[in-house]
């Protein structure tokens, strides 16, 4: 039986040779059994090589789902990363100190105002209380020249001036609140500065809306 | 993705595969290897390469009847024709019914089920006559493609090395890494023919014996 076997795989699989190959096809003729057999060896083998072709586009197609898998794995992950940083920077941004200052206004004020060598030293509590009592020095006389029936070209001059230096000291001491790190009364303050004309509406209204983002939150 | 693939798109693959659309046969694939992949987890006792293993038996089984036309759609729905010839609605989607199919290799594997040796090959092989009939050349074509992708494993590879990759015994031997010799494996190969040409006589002998 096994000796049959050998000769059919040989002649299916073409390693007979000429006269050995005659032979076995003249065998074939006269056996239906073997005829048969060699069929359905054949057969075998066909199903064989399409099973195997299969099972290579499976490998393939496995393959380039497990690439596939991994892509989206790492385009989640850095998805996730690149989403949490950009909230990161959205929410924190506002929290951050040096976004909110008015750099300018900083750098323009001259040694003649006494709460800048207190910012200078960083005691800010005092540099506050400094610029409130001088709020409160420069309301008071323009009380004084506002109740006047008629103010003279010098005294309408002071007024104006003090109306000014008032503005001024408003924004200095958002800037401090800043510097404190009190954004809540910061947002306070701004929120009825921006409303006032100025050099520094403007920054007002940009840096109210920076801190409405930041209470939000 | 699942969720798009409805029992009523079975029938769609169905089609796609029948006619050998390489796309749909990749979609086929991935689908029902998403919803293998979901119950594999309850398969502690194999492991992952068992599990590749089976997966690509029993998903071989499936792409065959589909193409062979032992499953096939009428209506937007699906059949399936059992041994007898008899055909019946597919009760669960196909993703379903390849995850059936290895479940029962599973068990098939675990029962250690060797190779038979029918006694009387002759009678088998007679059975097996050349017949010029088309649809029944087509009936034993199904029948062989389905005898071969439930043979074991180990049997498909030694077979498939034999008459698909034209080695030689001693070059078998040696990828097999088996530590078996050449004469060895040509005794496995033989057992493994003839319990291929057995299984094919079972059931092809069936309706079709005198």
């Amino acid at each position: 039986m096994d000796l049959q076997n050998d000769r059919t795989d040989d002649f299916i699989l073409g390693r007979l040779g000429g006269a050995e190959r005659e032979r076995f096809v003249g065998d074939m003729e006269k056996d239906e059994y073997l005829r048969a057999d060699v069929a359905l060896t054949g057969e075998i083998a066909d199903a064989l090589g399409r099973r195997a072709e299969k099972v290579e586009k499976m490998k393939k197609w496995e393959s380039g789902r497990v690439v596939r898998k991994r892509l989206k794995r790492t385009t989640i992950w850095t998805a996730s990363v690149a989403a949490c940083a950009a909230l990161l920077l959205w929410g924190v941004w506002p929290y951050s100190y040096y976004g909110l200052q008015d750099r300018d206004f900083l750098a323009s004020r001259g040694t003649g105002d006494i709460y800048i060598s207190l910012w200078n030293s960083g005691d800010y509590e005092q540099a506050l209380t400094s610029i409130d009592s001088l709020m409160f020095s420069a309301g008071a006389e323009a009380a004084l020249l506002s109740d006047k029936e008629s103010l003279t070209t010098q005294e309408s001059y002071r007024l104006s001036y003090i109306k000014l230096h008032q503005y001024e000291l408003k924004w200095a001491r958002i800037q401090t609140l800043l510097k404190m790190k009190e954004y809540g009364r910061a947002c306070d303050n701004v929120t009825s500065f921006a409303k006032m004309d100025g050099p520094y509406q403007e920054r007002a209204e940009k840096l109210k809306k920076k801190l409405k983002i930041r209470r939000r939150q | 993705m699942g969720f798009i693939f409805k029992r009523t798109d079975d029938s769609l693959f169905v089609r796609k595969v029948r006619d050998r659309d390489e796309t749909y046969e990749r979609r086929f694939y991935e689908h029902c290897r998403t919803s293998f992949e979901r119950m594999f987890g309850t398969m502690s006792f194999y492991g992952p390469k068992d599990s590749d293993d089976i997966f690509q038996d029993a998903f071989l089984v499936v792409w065959t009847e589909i193409q062979s036309g032992k499953i096939f759609t009428e209506g937007g729905r699906v059949f399936r024709m059992n041994g007898e010839g008899e055909s019946s609605e597919l009760k669960c989607s196909l993703s379903t019914f390849v995850n059936d199919i290895a479940r029962n290799l599973c068990l098939k594997s675990a029962r250690h089920d060797g190779p038979g040796i029918v006694s009387d090959i002759t009678k088998a092989i007679a059975i097996f006559s050349e017949n010029n009939d088309a649809h029944e050349r087509e009936v034993r074509m199904r029948v062989v493609e389905e005898c071969v992708s439930l043979l074991p494993r180990r049997c498909v590879e030694i077979l498939t090395m034999f008459y698909f990759k034209k080695m030689s015994m001693e070059e078998i031997a040696s990828a097999r890494k088996e530590n078996v010799s050449a004469n060895g494996v040509k005794t496995s190969k033989n057992k493994c023919m003839n319990k291929l040409k057995s299984d094919i006589y079972t059931k092809i002998g069936y309706g079709f014996a005198k």
